[in-house]
């Protein structure tokens, strides 16, 4: 539970960034299309509105135009979104039944596509999608998490996605899947499936999202002269003389759902709330001895005045509120902070620096951290549609037009898999409203480009700024990745701006030009310098054993347990129980359905085979 | 309530003698709330159904299998299920007799106010926080009571150590108790209020002659004047025992008074919303309404026999 709450909050927050950083991170490695393209594209994009789409468009080998359907006849389409008041459309017109992107997909394909119902904000969606569940009324294509899928899919709700993609995918799609998979290890699927059937495809998003990690306050620890730590030793030596010069600050940061514990378990090589390996079975993290370790440091740092004697009464967002304010020496949160609080302590704490503290070693001198498979949601088709294929022609259409500009899958497309795209390269333009843009980032973007040149989404923003309701984003986690490596050696002034992608160097410009954008690019590239190779180091980085839906064990007990987990910690740091309480913890943990949740959890891996 | 009942029985006396006229307008008054408490009171009746199957929404409360009491006997087996209950109750009762007891001291005192712009300005103040919801109260209660706040501050003047009342499991209940206290001890004052303006002039003029001075008229005139809204509020107070405020607990607890700050309510919101268990939350819903409607009962029954007082 709390590392899903994690996982959300961190798209939150990319959203958040994305907003803030003048460009969305959806755009992907659009290679900059050679000058006179635009007028090539211009005069052919003639596109009728009609069934023959396909010969308008240039070449299109018949294969590949089999991918893309316009229905004869119209077909209805439901589906279901959340987004906040502070939501902009293109037009004071338009709402999330008819806008560009509704109208464009009408004319391409004859799908009305519709919402059931939108919602102000996720949980409230995920709410009223359970409801909708219960009352036997799933719109058609659902936004879900993983154990939703689970309960809908165990219910016979939903269609089985493997096959429809299978049936209907273009090349195109089964090629980010398959490379979604290779960087996966093959558990793309995994927590979407139920008795060996796919049910959604995840929404594929950067491995940004697993970017988690300790920060510390650069400038304090030049006032401290002081090193940043790489210990727990050094740590909590830091945080002495830190506490001694400001008595009335935070030195770790730490929230009520106890997040910020995982900085220093790292350094035990504990993993709460996650399941690992040890001796050729998994077990569940919370439980190890390692735990206690940590739980016990913990413990000692709250009772030196380290942590925030309130925590318990304060939310990460509000901890990221304290920092933003400059309170806190030390945290451990999302990479994308970065486009959020901390932009208001550079603004408003004079001369405050961020430097990325490593996960710390302990005694051994070793560190590890394990997370969650990080794609989730996950889009779904409810067995009561009565066209399943649609979405899957959505997404071919959508996908084509948003790899349009990739120079180099085109070629790998053409050449090993025989698949033309569908639409033609076409040049990128400056948005026109860049200014009002500037004052105001909620604004979406406007381009000047012909009316009568089309493509899913590709222009006036519905690419970046609709996709993401209506689920059809597919970042594909590769191509999007030297995006920010572009933008991290631009920071670092190892790259001109002229020589990025498109969007690498929209994105680059956007966050320089926010008013404390030197701040956050020099932060970014120091993230992306420790994450990156972080992420292909299997000493520390571990992906959570057990991606599968919730077991029945779960269903009945996880509630229960969780509650004595977060009841245990909570109490053992703050000294309300002594750490003898760790050992009872275990024994009733494993009492009360932890066992029960052991024996499935293993029975799930050693069933479980990659799709 | 007397007035009505006296009401009620006169409309019933008629109908007996099967010549009042005008007694359809009365039961057609009736049926709008009749109405509304059949569809969304009665009807749903059928829903508890669920409690005793392992429900589906896919098979629905007719086709999903039955499993007995099995969701009773998997709550109950939970190590805290006795816990949770115990705070409930202890949270509930401590709730409905503090803010019983203010309310009724508020309106006495109220009451002996001449001037009627302040006692109205006074009124409006105290009944105020009725409106206000518990998110936004939390909010500031929170900032209030920590270890640094306006509370400890002022305590620290007296040379009181700092307490974290939100932290510390052995204030946590008292503190929602008083939380609770003071945002509806004005708008219960009401229902006194207006029955302590139903009490006969003549009898406060009485005790003046027989030589009875303020106090003794508030104690023996307008006291035993309001007894029976008073008992009728416990009466139905009591079938809430088990709801200890669902909202205030919420926004207020936190892992560190889980064990004396969970309750039935905030325990049915993680197991029914969070992990959309609907079998177990309605099994643990009707547990909950099935003590309050004996507690409720129980309670006429010993207001009818002690004091001679009949509520339902």
């Amino acid at each position: 539970m709390k590392k899903t709450l994690a996982i959300a909050l961190c798209f939150l927050l990319a959203l958040a960034a994305a907003s803030c950083g003048g460009q969305p991170v959806a755009p992907s490695g659009a290679t900059s299309a050679a000058p006179g393209t635009s007028a090539t594209a211009a005069s052919q994009g003639s596109e009728p509105s009609a069934a023959n789409v396909a010969t308008a468009n240039g070449e299109p080998t018949e294969t590949s135009e089999k991918y893309f359907k316009y229905y004869d006849d119209p077909i209805d389409l439901t589906t279901h979104m959340a987004f906040s008041s502070t939501w902009t459309w293109h037009s004071a017109d338009d709402n999330e039944n008819s806008n560009g992107l509704t109208r464009w997909i009408k004319d391409h394909t004859n799908i009305n596509f519709s919402c059931s119902w939108n919602a102000p904000d996720d949980a409230t969606n995920t709410q009223k999608l359970d409801l909708a569940f219960a009352s036997n009324t799933l719109p058609d294509v659902i936004q879900a998490s993983s154990s939703q899928i689970a309960k809908y899919a165990a219910a016979g709700k939903l269609a089985d996605m493997g096959a429809l993609i299978e049936a209907y995918g273009s090349p195109l799609l089964k090629y980010a899947i398959q490379e979604a998979q290779d960087l996966t290890q093959g558990t793309f699927y995994l927590p979407y499936s139920y008795g060996g059937t796919a049910y959604a495809l995840p929404i594929m998003c950067d491995t940004l999202v697993y970017w988690w990690l300790p920060y510390v306050r650069g400038d304090l620890l030049d006032e401290l002269g002081m090193a940043v730590p790489s210990t727990l030793d050094e740590m909590e030596a830091a945080f002495a003389a830190y506490k001694e010069k400001h008595p009335d600050g935070v030195a770790l940061g730490m929230d009520n759902e106890l997040i910020g514990l995982r900085t220093v378990m790292a350094g035990y090589e504990a993993y709460p709330g996650s399941w690992v390996e040890k001796g050729g079975q998994a077990v569940y993290g919370s439980i190890q001895p390692e735990v206690r370790q940590g739980l016990e440091r913990l413990a000692d740092w709250y009772r030196k005045g380290y942590l925030d004697p309130e925590f318990v009464t304060k939310d990460m967002m509000q901890l990221l509120a304290d920092a933003g304010e400059g309170k806190v020496f030390s945290l451990y949160t999302a990479w994308n902070v970065i486009g959020g609080n901390f932009q208001d302590m550079w603004a408003n704490v004079e001369g405050s620096r961020l430097e990325v503290m490593p996960f710390p070693a302990g005694p051994d001198g070793k560190s590890g951290i394990a997370t969650k498979v990080a794609f989730s949601p996950a889009r779904a088709v409810s067995a009561a549609c009565e066209h399943p294929e649609a979405l899957v022609y959505l997404l071919n259409q959508y996908w084509d037009s948003f790899y349009r500009n990739n120079l180099e899958l085109r070629q790998t497309m053409k050449d090993k898999y025989g698949y033309e795209f569908h639409y033609p390269v076409t040049e990128v333009r400056e948005e026109i409203n860049k200014a009002e843009r500037e004052a105001d980032p909620a604004l979406p973007s406007f381009y000047d480009y012909p009316e009568e040149l089309t493509g899913f989404g590709y222009f006036n923003d519905y690419v970046s700024h609709y996709s993401w309701l209506y689920g059809l984003t597919g970042v594909v986690i590769s191509v999007a990745n030297d995006d920010f490596g572009q933008v991290a050696r631009g920071a670092k002034g190892e790259m001109p701006a002229e020589d990025m992608t498109v969007s690498a160097r929209s994105t680059f410009e956007g966050w320089g030009s926010t008013p404390q954008g030197g701040q956050m690019l020099a932060t970014f590239a120091e993230i992306y310098d420790y994450w990156e190779p972080l992420m292909g180091d299997s000493q520390i980085f571990h992906v959570d054993a057990f991606t599968g839906p919730t077991t029945p064990a779960m269903l009945e007990r996880q509630s229960y347990l969780d509650k004595l987990e977060a009841e245990t910690f909570t109490r053992i740091i703050m000294g309300t129980q002594p750490i003898e309480a760790f050992d009872s913890f275990v024994g009733e943990w494993l009492a009360n359905g932890g066992e029960d949740i052991t024996r499935e959890v293993n029975e799930w891996i050693s069933s479980a085979s990659p799709l | 309530m007397r007035a009505n009942t006296l009401d009620a029985r006169a409309a019933a006396k008629g109908a007996a003698a099967g010549r009042r006229p005008s007694d359809w307008r009365l039961y057609a008054m009736l049926a709008a709330p009749a109405i509304i408490v059949f569809i969304f009171s009665y009807i749903p009746i059928g829903g508890v159904l669920i409690a005793f199957q392992n429900y589906s929404p896919d098979k629905g409360v007719l086709g999903s299998e039955f499993v007995g009491l099995k969701w009773f006997r998997v709550f109950f087996a939970m190590p805290d299920s006795a816990r949770i209950v115990a705070n409930t109750v202890a949270i509930a009762v401590g709730k409905i007799a503090c803010s019983q007891l203010a309310s009724v001291v508020f309106a006495l005192l109220l009451n002996e106010v001449r001037g009627a712009a302040y006692k109205r300005s006074l009124q409006t103040i105290t009944y105020f926080p009725h409106f206000l919801s518990w998110v936004i109260i939390g909010t500031v209660f929170i900032d209030m009571l920590s270890t640094r706040g306006l509370v400890n501050q002022i305590l620290g003047a007296f040379g009181t150590a700092p307490k974290f009342f939100l932290g510390d499991p052995r204030l946590f209940q008292p503190t929602a108790v008083l939380l609770e206290t003071w945002k509806e001890f004005g708008w219960g004052a009401i229902m006194y209020l207006a029955a302590i303006s139903n009490i006969s002039p003549d009898l406060y003029e009485a005790a003046t002659i027989d030589g009875a001075g303020r106090l003794k008229q508030a104690l023996h005139v307008t006291l035993p004047g309001i007894r029976g809204i008073a008992l009728m509020l416990a009466v139905l107070a009591l079938g809430g025992i088990l709801n200890a405020g669902f909202e205030q607990i919420l926004v207020l607890y936190n892992p560190s008074v889980y064990e004396t700050g969970d309750i039935v309510d905030t325990f049915i919101y993680r197991y029914g919303l969070l992990d959309a268990q609907f079998s177990m939350s309605a099994a643990i819903g009707l547990f909950k309404s099935l003590i309050g409607l004996a507690l409720m009962l129980a309670a006429n029954w010993a207001a009818a026999r002690f004091s001679d007082y009949r509520v339902l």
